[in-house]
């Protein structure tokens, strides 16, 4: 997703979530007490405006429930920007 | 401050688990026999000398009730452990800093960044700027409101003046003020004798 550089696991590498045969870094899906899960994402993002940043990997978490399901129970998505890289640093990745 | 009161606020929890486990322990092991035996807790009041304390407490209670230099030390040790006392409670109980700025909190989700991130991207942007030779920046929340300030603090050489490298460097980290809603204040000030140049 534009924007969007890499996801990040964290420094001890613990905010990951298996998904099958898959490991999703960056990614953490909690049980809601009231039903439903909250998705929490940590990401590493360009230089770009960020609330439009969050609305769009929103819409697209939003869908990507949808197709698999499970709109229903996808409750608040919280968005982390735990690194801001300048387009120099994005060129050396 | 509060950063030290916590550290030695954790210090004394851990010193004081430990003794607490220390004792714990040893009186579960003097609890195993019972009577006179060695391994009672009667034993264990004669190793410890329990009899010779007493009287030595009692002494020093005696000489507290009365007037005198000992009463005055105990009162002022009082005073500075009250004292201890509550700065280890800060020291528990003061809030964190928050590392997040909060941006927008709604029922979609919360969208946050971390200060020392937003930070270290406006240095980056800042020395950017001509003339700059060292910036640093702080970004701090305002309160309850979601704008967060950015406080940018450069230098620059004799050869330029503020003003101008203020506009300079409000124009190079505007992608971030402009993508993050902060609030950006920028001081520049010629740089000490010796620093980094150009």
């Amino acid at each position: 997703m534009a924007g969007v550089v890499s996801s990040h696991a964290g420094p001890q590498g613990t905010w990951v979530t298996a998904d099958r045969e898959e490991r999703l870094p960056g990614v953490l899906a909690t049980a809601l007490a009231g039903g439903g899960y909250g998705v929490e994402l940590h990401l590493v993002t360009e230089v770009v405006p960020l609330l439009p940043l969050a609305d769009r990997v929103r819409s697209r978490v939003e869908r990507a429930a949808a197709s698999a399901g499970l709109a229903d129970v996808l409750g608040p998505v919280d968005i982390t920007i735990e690194d801001v890289v300048t387009p120099n640093e994005v060129s050396k990745r | 401050m509060i950063l030290l009161l916590r550290a030695v606020a954790r210090f004394v929890v851990l010193v004081l688990l430990v003794a607490l486990a220390l004792v714990g322990l040893t009186a579960a092991v003097f609890s195993i026999q019972g009577g006179d035996s060695p391994l009672s807790l009667p034993g264990l009041a004669e190793h410890t000398r329990l009899p010779e304390v007493e009287e030595t407490v009692g002494d020093y209670l005696d000489q507290l009730e009365a007037d005198g230099p000992l009463a005055k030390i105990s009162a002022l040790a009082g005073v500075g452990a009250v004292l201890a006392g509550v700065l280890l409670l800060l020291g528990v109980l003061a809030p964190r800093r928050k590392r997040l700025v909060i941006f927008d909190n709604g029922e979609a989700g919360r969208l946050g960044a971390r200060r020392r991130t937003l930070a270290g991207v406006a240095e980056a942007l800042a020395e950017q700027a001509r003339g700059v030779t060292q910036a640093r920046a702080r970004v701090r929340p305002r309160g309850r409101l979601r704008i967060a300030r950015l406080r940018v603090t450069v230098s620059h050489g004799r050869n330029y003046q503020d003003r101008e490298v203020e506009e300079r460097v409000l124009s190079a980290i505007s992608p971030l003020v402009d993508s993050s809603g902060l609030t950006p204040r920028v001081e520049a000030r010629v740089g000490k004798r010796g620093a980094r140049v150009e």
